[in-house]
């Protein structure tokens, strides 16, 4: 059983009266996520991140297609059960004092008070808001907003914890506790999916990661094997000159670096050519160091490609769209 | 199904929340010192003085009602602007539930401001006139009534609306079921179609009766106060489809 599965999940709105315009915000998503992972979401502004979540959890309806979480289909709200949710830039009840709040969520959970006051004093403390437990949230910071959110998310020990953009609005302290409770929630065998922009800490963080790009999956799987190697670096302590006139075609440098000969390749391809290259020449190779993609560059190339592929100008080499500006799909 | 302890515990949050709302306590305790200023009538009135309280009495109670029962417009927004709407909703709650929670909330609100005006006014009543004036109930329930109706139109227009059309097409039914009389009587198109499907103010305005001293059965009153209920069941029917089809974004 997938703890998140999608088939042909699609949202399709269609704005103005008079001469309707559709406007494709999710085009048949197909996604697996296993229990126990933790799945970066990925995409840019305005690439469906936020409604695939928001469908995923039953707050918009699919034009079509279904999905499943923890097995259950998503229009059942039992399947709500085992789910904890950290909405982007959420406010919440501002009139209400921290332990309220979170009380009132245990409520829903139809959890008795004496479980919903204990679970209530873990998710402070896990959140680092111990002392908090009387303030009004209204007197909340950004990022003391994001705690208590992610704590409303975590109060029914959920097996599936589903946050939109939960590193918004926290400081490096914040974010490193963020991961650090993520990874905590992982160990103890539960399933995070989580969108974000902050690539780099998506790389550090997730086992797997997909990628969308108006509307569309443009790449998903492990971490380790979207991104590739980059380039190739072999040292060598000696390095003839006949070896090294062979040798020159194929790299992209060659360069003496204390007392060694380091030689650059573009990527793995030309790696075995030159290695029988150096054996031959009775060079021993000494390091072989490989130049890793990062996911930011794995992802600026994704979205590049796929938007030239659909005839969009790429993100970035376009002037900004003008605030409120609507992405049309050309649906023909 | 309904589940009662989730509709309870979000008409308790509901509640709470617009209990916490300065202007409320601003309004009431103006409406009391009109009330408590009410005997000046006496040298104002020229021997109308009883028509005149109860008019002003029952004035009180539906501004008091009406806009007590308008908050449920800019509640239920304000819960989806915050996104409270966006984080309960995600969790196995209802919508049905959350509206219906929503409604009772406020409803609940505006049956303890009218009960206290109400209260008020009898006791104003009393040192006036000597005696209950248990008829002037009469008014306050039906007053009631009207104003349960105020808040579903309320709950029905926030279920796909933003809270400032929500509450100006709130009130502009109020009036326009105040009108009911007038629409009954244009004979066909928009004006027969209004008056087929707004619901009936007039039936619940027992004001004028009572302060003439007409006297008005119980049995009328309650009939009144029945279709006033019955009719805001319909709308909360209508309220929760709306509701459970919206795109909450």
């Amino acid at each position: 059983m997938n703890a998140v599965e999608t088939q042909d999940l699609t949202k399709e709105y269609v704005t103005g009266w008079r001469k309707p315009v559709r406007l494709m915000a999710l085009e048949g998503l197909g996604l697996e996520v296993k229990p126990g992972l933790i799945f970066g979401f990925l995409g840019p502004n305005g690439a469906g991140k936020s409604t695939t979540i928001k469908m995923l959890l039953g707050l918009i309806t699919p034009t079509r297609g279904e999905g499943f979480l923890m097995g259950k289909p998503i229009y059942d709200k039992t399947a709500r059960e085992r789910v904890g949710f950290l909405p982007e830039d959420p406010s919440f009840c501002a009139y209400l004092s921290s332990s309220e709040f979170l009380d009132l969520c245990g409520k829903v959970f139809h959890m008795d008070k004496a479980t919903r006051r204990k679970r209530t004093a873990e998710m402070l403390a896990l959140v680092g808001l111990t002392g908090k437990e009387k303030t009004r949230i209204s007197e909340f910071s950004r990022g003391m907003l994001q705690r208590i959110g992610l704590a409303q998310a975590l109060m029914n020990n959920p097996d599936l914890v589903v946050l939109d953009e939960p590193l918004n609005g926290l400081d490096p302290y914040g974010r490193k506790e963020l991961k650090n409770i993520l990874h905590r929630l992982k160990r103890e065998g539960k399933t995070v999916f989580f969108s974000s922009h902050i690539l780099s800490d998506v790389q550090e963080m997730c086992d797997e990661v997909g990628i969308l790009n108006r509307g569309r999956m443009i790449a998903c799987g492990p971490v380790k094997d979207l991104v590739q190697a980059q380039s190739v670096k072999l040292q060598v302590a000696t390095l003839s000159m006949d070896v090294m006139q062979k040798i020159e075609p194929l790299a992209k440098a060659i360069t003496r670096e204390h007392n060694r000969w380091s030689i650059e390749l573009e990527d793995t391809s030309k790696q075995a050519q030159v290695t029988d290259l150096l054996r031959e020449g009775g060079a021993a190779t000494v390091e072989v160091a490989r130049g890793m993609e990062t996911l930011e560059e794995f992802f600026f190339r994704q979205i590049a490609r796929n938007s030239r592929e659909r005839g969009f100008p790429v993100p970035g080499d376009e002037p900004a769209e003008k605030p409120g500006e609507k992405i049309v799909e050309n649906k023909g | 199904m309904i589940d009662t302890a989730d509709m309870l515990t979000i008409c308790r949050t509901t509640y709470t929340r617009v209990l916490r709302t300065k202007s409320l306590y601003l309004l009431l305790a103006s409406v009391l010192c009109l009330v408590g200023a009410a005997h000046l009538y006496t040298d104002l009135t020229c021997g109308r003085q009883k028509e005149l309280m109860y008019d002003s009495g029952a004035a009180l109670i539906t501004l008091v009602g009406l806009l007590s029962g308008l908050m449920v417009t800019f509640d239920i927004a304000r819960d989806l602007r915050e996104k409270v709407a966006l984080v309960l909703l995600s969790k196995p709650l209802g919508r049905a539930h959350y509206l219906l929670g929503k409604f009772f909330g406020v409803a609940y609100l505006v049956t303890i401001n009218i009960a206290l005006v109400t209260v008020g006014i009898m006791a104003i009543l009393h040192w006036e006139f000597g005696g209950w004036k248990w008829d002037f109930l009469q008014v306050a329930l039906s007053t009631w009534g009207s104003m349960i109706m105020v808040t579903a139109l309320g709950v029905l227009f926030a279920s796909f609306l933003t809270e400032l059309p929500a509450a100006l097409l709130t009130l502009v039914v109020f009036v326009l079921g105040h009108s009911w009389e007038f629409l009954a009587r244009t004979g066909a198109g928009i004006g027969k179609i209004l008056f087929c499907v707004l619901p009936n103010f007039c039936l619940l305005d027992f004001k004028s009766e009572l302060g003439n001293t007409i006297g008005v059965s119980w049995g009328v009153v309650l009939m009144a106060v029945v279709y006033a209920l019955v009719y805001s069941i319909a709308l909360l029917s209508l309220s929760t489809i709306l509701f459970s089809k919206r795109d909450l974004a």
